[in-house]
């Protein structure tokens, strides 16, 4: 799955914006230790979580870019985390659940049907 | 700021940093009208001019004025805009789009992608807006850089953080600091992510659980990192019931911010070759964590990179 398919699929706004890359898989979570624990590689972050932690944390597990879900919009100092480590972040307005649902359709590539709403 | 570092920037930053992607456009066929109230709600001091994707001119207050001075209630776009338009290229060093500010005196420069194609508007708040953010960017990663200190004792590294309680927006400053000594150290990816996961609960561990922080000292040598960490209290009541998946007693406040999944035990057990914990309510707690480094999780030695041509501190 490459990142710029991912992201026109969750109508994501880029805040950061890095080469495009692929993907094989995706961890969802709004803890960060559950991240943490994931056994995943070369995966990109769903998560509700805004703070620079959540770039700390993609760092540590090596995670390839992070789309913060719910429409928040991650302080400065993340979206400035982020850049100073190339992680690319985006933001979707789509809830966790349609976000991983969207997701599994474009990793999956299965037919998705494109009424998703935000509220 | 050195000089030195706005001019390091200004060459290794590109057009498409430094550009805005969000700016107005207009239709050559419709009235001036248009193009001024446009121009005056999106607050911009020109726009490029498009039919379809095809930029065909620009329009800027300078010729909105002329138009009003000539009393033209009804023109075209078209009639007024400028159709030589000086454009730049989005993979230009952003110098070379300082240049032609300099040189042409305009306040909007419209940016062309590989194809030709409008991409995006420039300006020069647009550019101070970019250096601004990657200058705060560096120092943002200056500052974690030096949250812990470091020392050499013969062949082995040293690092050691104090790590305050209730700091939660420093949570991982250790971890990213650590994992990058061991990427400098030509230390593969997966042990890289192993320490660093480590690292990262026991930071935050400190953070959320302690009365008055902790120290997490790490030691990196060839064949090992270690990681020992302490604090001074509360302790752990049940340490057998705390290693639990999903136990924790976090609070509310904490799951908010992100913490509390009752993984950071289980998972730092997970990473480490070998595991030491030791608690007792009242006192205080301490870890002792060993990594294995075999032969096949060091790249061949290969100096921390100081190539200064990468775009970022790229540590994964
Ligand atoms: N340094 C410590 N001092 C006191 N109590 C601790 C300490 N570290 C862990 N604990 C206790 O052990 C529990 C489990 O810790 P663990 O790291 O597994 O989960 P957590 O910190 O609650 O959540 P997570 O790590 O997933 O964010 C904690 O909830 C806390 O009660
Ligand atoms: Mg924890």
């Amino acid at each position: 799955m490459w990142w710029s398919d991912l992201i026109a699929a969750l109508h994501a706004t880029p805040l950061v914006e890095l080469p495009d890359f692929e993907a094989q898989s995706v961890a969802a979570a709004d803890l960060l230790s559950d991240i943490l624990a994931t056994d995943k590689e070369d995966f990109v972050i769903l998560t509700g979580q805004i703070s620079p932690q959540a770039i700390r944390t993609a760092l540590a597990v090596g995670a390839l870019g992070v789309v913060v879900v719910r429409g928040k919009q991650p302080p400065q100092e993340t979206v400035r985390l982020a850049k100073s480590y190339g992680v690319p972040l985006a933001v979707t307005e789509l809830r966790m659940f349609e976000a991983c649902y969207v997701a599994g359709g474009v990793l999956w590539n299965t037919p998705l049907s494109t009424s998703l709403s935000t509220d | 700021m050195e000089y030195s570092v706005i001019h390091e920037l200004v060459h290794r930053l590109k057009v498409s940093h430094a550009m805005s992607t969000d700016y107005v456009t207009v239709p050559p066929n419709v009235a001036m009208r248009v193009a001024q109230q446009r121009m005056r709600e999106a607050r911009a001091g020109g726009m490029p001019v498009t039919r379809g994707d095809e930029m065909v001119g620009i329009v800027t207050t300078e010729d909105v004025i002329l138009w009003l001075d000539g009393g033209g209630r009804d023109d075209l776009v078209e009639q007024w805009m400028t159709r030589d338009v000086v454009t730049v290229d989005r993979r230009w060093p952003l110098t070379e789009a300082m240049g032609l500010f300099g040189k042409t005196g305009f306040g909007r420069l419209p940016v062309l992608d590989e194809g030709g194609q409008l991409c995006g508007v420039i300006t020069p708040e647009s550019i101070l807006k970019s250096l601004l953010d990657e200058v705060s960017a560096m120092l943002t990663a200056k500052d974690e850089a030096e949250s812990g200190r470091a020392t050499m004792d013969g062949s082995v590294l040293r690092i050691e953080f104090d790590v305050p309680a209730r700091d939660y927006e420093r949570a991982g400053m250790a971890s990213v600091r650590v994992k990058r000594e061991l990427a400098a150290r030509g230390f593969k990816p997966q042990l890289q992510r192993r320490v660093a996961i480590a690292t990262h609960e026991c930071e935050t561990n400190l953070i959320i659980h302690t009365t008055e922080g902790g120290r997490i000292v790490a030691l990196v040598d060839d064949g090992s990192v270690k990681l020992t960490v302490s604090d001074k209290g509360p302790g752990i009541e049940d340490i057998e019931r705390a290693m639990v998946p999903g136990f924790s007693t976090a609070s509310d406040f904490v799951r908010d911010l992100g913490f509390g999944a009752g993984m950071g035990l289980p998972n730092i057990r997970k990473c480490a070759d070998r595991f030491e914990i030791r608690s007792k309510r009242g006192s205080g707690t301490w870890l002792h964590l060993e990594f294995d480094v075999t032969p096949g999780d060091r790249a061949p030695a290969d100096p921390p990179s100081t190539d200064g041509g990468g775009e970022e501190v790229r540590i994964r």
